[in-house]
């Protein structure tokens, strides 16, 4: 549950600004970070957490390639192994998904999902199947703005928060698990942080509410992305009933 | 009540010690602390016949101290090169793209 948590929450921090996209997302970006979790000042790190983007060309179209990749590292393979993996393919402008796919395997435990956006922009077929389970085929309808969660962290990066006030509230709607989850996202300012190969950087710090189980009323998650024009994200910090979790930045290309 | 104390000592000190042979990192620390704290209690300010068994706490606590950090500042955190997952992530892409070329 509280993988999940992480996942979600780290996807859900998407504002709704109205300004035309300042910065674009280019393939062949390689993020890397170390995923930690805190308790009293004492930490573990669990696993590695990669953000890639690639050019992926079809007979009609080229797509951006949004790839999430979180697993353990090998000294908790042993315990509780996770290979996990997010990733979208978008339209390169204006980063619209046309398919999503997620790979869970977690301690054994298996979940693959698969979503082809119509191109109305309101209505998704989805397949996914758990551990053993026969596999689910079905439509849902979602909202226009409605998008993945992989779409939804990559798509925070590009908008403008230099014009915009702290404080401000911005809904935003994420699909997942075969449903539409709304949340909201609040700015919270500028600050400087150590953000690991950046060094100190000024950074955008935006916080997440979400009627998602996990995180439903649960505040203290946060995420910083640097004010420049790469906007990296470049620390996370989320809310767990019993210290936190945190995602560092230790690589970038 | 010494009784007491290093009962408790003893049982901070087996839970550090299993946090020490999992990978907890530094976590280890907060019960092998609290095992010292335990042990010290009892050996210098609980003024009855001084046990060995404190001793014996207080020695393993330091080892396991020494322990932890050596893990926690000279073993680096790597990721298994993993094939068979390297290989199915092969397959998945090119799934991927005969799933994208379905789209059009």
């Amino acid at each position: 549950m509280a993988k999940h948590k992480i996942f979600l929450f780290v996807t859900f921090c998407l504002t709704t600004f109205l300004l035309p996209a300042q910065v674009k997302i280019k393939p062949g970006e390689h993020l890397v970070y170390t995923a930690s979790y805190y308790m009293s000042g004492m930490q573990t790190d669990f696993a590695q957490i990669t953000l890639k983007t690639n050019n992926v060309n079809t007979s009609d179209k080229t797509y951006l390639n949004l790839f999430l990749q979180a697993v353990t590292y090998s000294k908790w393979d042993s315990y509780f192994k996770i290979r996990d993996i997010y990733e979208s393919y978008v339209d390169p402008n204006s980063l619209r998904p046309s398919l999503y796919k997620r790979s869970v395997f977690e301690g054994g435990y298996t979940k693959t999902e698969k979503y082809m956006f119509n191109k109305d922009g309101k209505t998704v077929h989805a397949y996914s199947k758990r551990k053993s389970d026969p596999e689910k085929n079905q439509y849902f309808h979602k909202g226009w703005n409605s998008t993945d969660i992989v779409s939804a962290l990559y798509k925070l990066r590009t908008l403008d928060y230099q014009n915009k006030e702290s404080g401000a509230l911005y809904p935003i709607s994420i699909v997942f698990d075969e449903k539409e989850i709304n949340s909201t996202v609040k700015y919270l300012g500028k600050e400087k942080i150590h953000a690991g190969p950046l060094g100190y950087v000024d950074c955008y710090k935006i916080t997440l509410y979400s009627q998602a189980k996990a995180m439903k009323g649960k505040a203290g998650n946060y995420i910083w992305i640097t004010a420049d024009s790469r906007r990296i994200p470049a620390y996370f910090k989320f809310h767990i009933p019993v210290g936190t979790g945190q995602l560092k930045l230790t690589s970038i290309k | 009540m010494k009784i007491v104390i290093n009962v408790l000592a003893s049982i901070f000190l087996i839970l550090g010690l299993a946090f020490t042979i999992l990978p907890m990192d530094t976590l280890a620390l907060l019960p092998i602390g609290v095992a010292i704290a335990l042990a010290a209690i009892s050996y210098f300010l609980i003024n009855k016949k001084k046990l060995k068994w404190e001793k014996y706490l207080l020695i393993v606590s330091g080892i396991l101290v020494g322990v932890v950090l050596f893990k926690f500042y000279f073993i680096k955190n790597e990721v298994a090169v993993d094939k068979k997952f390297k290989e199915k992530r092969i397959e998945v892409q090119k799934q991927n793209i005969k799933d994208l070329e379905g789209l059009e």
